[in-house]
């Protein structure tokens, strides 16, 4: 009973989130509807007994990503974007297809086998199995990741860094 | 009052008990504990600083219409009251819904960060912390990297340039130590060999403290904990010489009483954390204290050798606050990036290679 | 204990995890009221003179000038994106660290490859003068 109620309440405030997120003109507004989203999802992940990956959801998105955004937002001039632009762009067709396309992909496996996925149990040492396991069977997909990661932090740096700059006699911002 | 009590529990199913007490720990823990740590570590910085640079401190509110004084303990009491009734005014120009979120946000992660901790052994069949987590230190580290955002938002809901400066600021001294402290207590893990905060505590009680296996992430940990909880020497969100007061110059009244009680929120919820990773949590390798308790008087010693831990730490925090300078921006980061998370990476690839030579050697 | 209390029990670990999530949950919503009650109670009961001085932003001095959201260095981007990188990397290396007592040497070396490409991230942004404030 209690998990019923736990995931309807879980799903409302994820989907307006979600919502929310995409719909605020304000991009501050914006980024709190968004972490709103990933604590709900966080909450979701618990109820699917994963609970490493709910704490990387709050770790990461909640915490990490989310002030990432607003560092990022903090560097452009107008938060409040009324850019005609926006409205033009074509970002919702692209979003409505990943929309459609996710669901199939995620739900393709167990269709095709024609039983639907047994909820798992409760897990005695979450992180100490998902170690053992990382390390096990996927060594190869961790070292790519870390490579991706790499690359992510040099690519990233490169492209804000952009050439050399600050202009002598010009102030420098805050 | 005992056969009382069993005959109340008696009618109860093992599900309504665990509900019972479980809220009932969560009350006395809150209320009991962590809100009377916080009023008095005020008064202790008071008394501490004013110690420290020869002065008296605050030692004249006693006993509410009585002319009792004890010491200036009533001093919390009066400080409440009086943030109470002073105006709160609302600057003109803030957006208000952040501004009313903001001082919440600095509050409500710490004591989250505390639900984890397990601050005893057991009383009875209930053991001693709010939710026993497998992620425990995950789960803390995640909590903990929330409250930027109470600093953010200060920053970004009071609209001015002070507080924006002073939050910006703050965010990223508090992200860049995050990694630091995050990286620190690896070996402590490699160790353990589980990341649930019970199981540190049991492989202490079954050895050393981690304090001294592992100083060095300790003093990574320590430092970390500094900036994480915005202290001197690395109070930059403030730095009142330069920022005025930082993020809360434009609050008032009770909004500032939250931040600052959040502050030493925050700083009881690291020191339980330190006390917990490396301090032995609530054991002691005296009188039998290293084992759960088997009756009520022990169970509530090991609670009290906990606070006692926690105490301790604290004072340690509120001696520091009153004894270095603060650093300067750029040394700090410095400090941060530069040294302790190359040394907190140099650490954990150090005790990987000694445990994996003992594990070949035997 | 139980030799006081003999009716207390222990509940069973098939609804422990749900419970204590539920629990964390009510410690939220303690926490949130140990934040939201104080600042309620102050609205009721502390008083409210606005004045113009009052409402005007604070200044030093001087009346600070122009709009207070101006641009932030890219710096300030800069760690914030280093800080989510090693965030991702050090969620990798928690399980394994939690593992370690039972891996194999391949385990080892494989974690050591991790970690070498985290400290080749660090020193490209170290050279790069990332990491040093100007």
């Amino acid at each position: 009973m209690i998990e019923g109620v736990a995931f309807y309440i879980l799903s409302t405030v994820a989907v307006l989130g979600a919502l929310l997120a995409v719909s605020r003109r304000n991009l501050v507004h914006g980024v709190f509807a968004l972490l709103l989203f990933f604590a709900a999802l966080s909450g979701l992940f618990v109820m699917l007994m994963a609970d490493y990956v709910a704490a990387v959801q709050v770790l990461v998105y909640v915490g990490a990503v989310g002030i990432l955004q607003l560092f990022a937002i903090m560097l452009t001039e107008h938060v409040t974007g009324d850019d005609l632009r926006r409205l033009g762009a074509r970002g919702w067709f692209w979003g409505l297809m990943l929309a459609v396309a996710l669901p199939v992909v995620l739900l393709l496996p167990p269709l095709l086998n024609g039983e639907p996925p047994v909820p798992p149990a409760a897990p005695q040492s979450t992180a100490r199995q998902l170690g053992s396991q990382l390390m096990e069977h996927y060594v190869v997909p961790l070292e790519v990741l870390a490579l991706l990661l790499t690359g992510a932090l040099i690519g990233a740096v490169a492209v804000a860094h952009g050439p050399e700059k600050d202009p002598p006699g010009k102030d420098r911002p805050a | 009052m005992i056969d009382w009590i069993n005959n109340a529990i008696a009618g109860l199913s093992a599900q309504e008990q665990f509900a019972l007490f479980g809220l009932l720990k969560i009350l006395v823990a809150v209320f009991a504990i962590v809100l009377p740590l916080v009023a008095y570590s005020v008064v202790a910085e008071r008394r501490i600083s004013a110690w420290i640079q020869d002065r008296v401190g605050p030692n004249r509110v006693g006993i509410p219409f009585t002319n009792v004084r004890v010491w200036g303990l009533g001093q919390p009491l009066a400080d409440g009251v009086k943030v109470l009734l002073k105006e709160d005014f609302t600057p003109a120009h803030v957006r208000t819904a952040y501004f009313w979120l903001a001082p919440m946000v600095a509050m409500v992660p710490a004591l989250l960060t505390l639900a984890v901790i397990p601050f005893g052994s057991v009383l009875g069949a209930q053991p001693m912390v709010m939710a026993d987590l497998n992620v425990g230190i995950l789960y803390t580290f995640g909590i903990t990297s929330l409250s930027v955002y109470g600093i953010v938002l200060a920053g970004y809901a009071s609209n001015s340039k002070y507080p924006l400066l002073g939050g910006i600021r703050a965010s990223a001294q508090m992200i860049s130590y995050e990694i630091a402290m995050g990286l620190s207590v690896i070996p402590v893990f490699l160790l353990v060999g589980d990341l649930n905060l019970g199981q540190v505590i049991a492989y202490q009680a079954g050895g050393a403290w981690l304090v001294f296996k592992q100083p060095l992430a300790f003093a990574i940990f320590l430092i970390a904990a500094f900036a994480e909880t915005n202290r001197l020497p690395f109070d930059m969100a403030e730095s009142e010489s330069e920022l005025v007061g930082g993020y809360h110059t434009e609050y008032s009244s009770m909004k500032f009483a939250l931040f600052f009680l959040g502050e030493y929120a925050a700083m009881v919820a690291v020191s339980a954390m330190m006390v917990v990773l490396f301090f032995g949590g609530w054991t002691l390798p005296v009188a039998g204290l290293n084992q759960p308790a088997t009756s009520l008087g022990v169970g509530v010693l090991q609670i009290a050798v906990f606070l006692a831990k926690v105490i301790v730490l604290m004072a340690v925090f509120i001696w520091v606050r009153w004894m270095l300078p603060r650093f300067r921006y750029d040394q700090l980061m410095q400090l941060g990036w530069k040294r302790l998370v190359p040394l907190a990476l140099a650490n954990i690839v150090a005790t990987a290679a000694v445990l994996f030579w003992q594990s070949t050697k035997s | 204990m139980g030799d006081v209390f003999p009716q207390l029990a222990a509940i069973s670990p098939d609804d422990a995890h749900g419970a204590r999530y539920l629990l964390l949950a009510v410690m939220g919503v303690v926490a949130v009221g140990f934040a939201v009650a104080p600042l309620l109670l102050s609205a009721l009961v502390a008083p409210r003179k606005p004045s113009e001085i009052k409402q005007s932003p604070f200044e030093c001095g001087l009346e600070s000038k122009g709009d207070a959201w101006v641009q932030f260095r890219v710096q300030y981007y800069l760690y914030a994106l280093a800080f989510v990188i090693f965030d991702v990397e050090v969620v990798f290396i928690y399980p394994w660290a939690a593992a370690f007592t039972n891996l194999s040497t391949g385990a080892l070396v494989a974690m050591g490859v991790f970690v070498l490409l985290l400290a080749e991230g660090l020193a490209y942004l170290w050279i790069k003068g990332v990491l040093s404030w100007k």
